[in-house]
């Protein structure tokens, strides 16, 4: 459990920097969006990608859930962000894919 | 000065040799054990396994008598166990005990293997097993669940209920059924826990966001 809420806080700072970086404006809001917007896919990803990595693919070569997972957030993410943000819906898909892009390939190193 | 390099380069080869038998390419080293279950089923036998080897340098053989609640290790090397049943008045205990005790591996090997061929055991299933899992799998242990159905004058059934996979923490991380070969309910107590964390943190932060749309109208 210690492993997974790390890999949350990393995802919540990774994100807010991305945020800040769009934003440029009242970093103690895009933090606490951050912080809500994370706590809202990060848990259902990790449920969902540990039950289907383990259960279907024991040997733990790359699969497919990674990447159907990452999309579905990434899309979850959108609407959150067009809300909380502000932003239009353009800005919203650039944030967001950018956020889920770079912790995503994060994963891959932590 | 030759032969000192042609040492260095027999050193690494030979050296790779060895390490390529202790691990095979891509794999890592688990933990293995078994547990049997329903031995109280059978109180007029005694179950034992034979021959146990956890040792994963020299053999060291000996037999188990096995009990409910006991998990026996494998090293999954030097020999194949096999569960015996053997009725109680059948079973000398105390002499199997001694056997046990014999510091001397081959001789105790030997006879432990004359007691259980002299006996009136009968045998049921071997456990096979592996300590190897892929390099990069989640669990670093495996527990398998075996389940002794009944007992005829000369036939055991004992048929695999379920194979646990657990992390480090030996956590388990996952369990399957082996007869439908689907994921069981079985959870260790952290990973409940954790499973309503799971549930509670989005629906906090759904709730979260709810709010700051509804005060943000409230505000206007």
């Amino acid at each position: 459990m210690q492993v997974y809420f790390t890999a949350l806080l990393l995802t919540i700072a990774v994100e807010f920097v991305v945020y800040y970086i769009f934003i440029r404006s009242k970093p103690f809001k895009l933090f606490l969006y951050s912080c809500i917007i994370n706590c809202l896919t990060h848990p259902v990803a990790f449920y969902f990608y540990s039950e289907y990595s383990l259960t279907y693919d024991l040997n733990n070569n790359f699969n497919i859930y990674f990447l159907i997972i990452e999309i579905v957030v990434f899309l979850a993410e959108i609407f959150p962000l067009k809300i909380l943000l502000k932003v239009n819906l353009q800005k919203a898909v650039m944030i967001a894919l950018i956020a889920n892009l770079i912790t995503a390939l994060l994963s891959f190193i932590f | 000065m030759n032969n000192l390099i042609i040492a260095i380069l027999l050193l690494f080869v030979l050296g790779s040799a060895v390490k390529a038998d202790l691990l095979p390419e891509g794999k890592k080293k688990i933990s293995y054990s078994f547990e049997v279950t329903n031995l109280d089923s059978f109180p007029g036998y005694t179950f034992i396994a034979y021959p146990v080897n956890n040792s994963n340098g020299v053999p060291m053989i000996f037999g188990s008598v096995l009990s409910s609640g006991k998990s026996i290790g494998l090293s999954c090397k030097f020999g194949v166990p096999v569960i015996y049943a053997v009725k109680n008045e059948d079973f000398d205990a105390a002499r199997f005990d001694s056997l046990n005790l014999i510091s001397d591996d081959k001789a105790r090997e030997d006879q432990l293997k004359s007691f259980v061929n002299s006996g009136k055991f009968i045998p049921s299933l071997k456990v096979v097993c592996s300590s190897f899992a892929d390099r990069d799998a989640k669990y670093q242990y495996v527990q398998e669940m075996f389940r002794i159905e009944s007992i005829d004058t000369d036939t055991v059934i004992i048929k695999s209920t379920k194979t646990l996979y657990k992390d480090s923490q030996k956590n388990i991380i996952d369990a399957k059924d082996s007869r439908s070969g689907v994921k069981d309910d079985i959870v260790s107590p952290s990973e409940k826990y954790s499973s309503y964390l799971l549930i509670l943190i989005p629906v906090l932060a759904l709730i979260a966001i709810v709010s700051i749309v509804l005060i943000r109208k409230m505000k206007k």
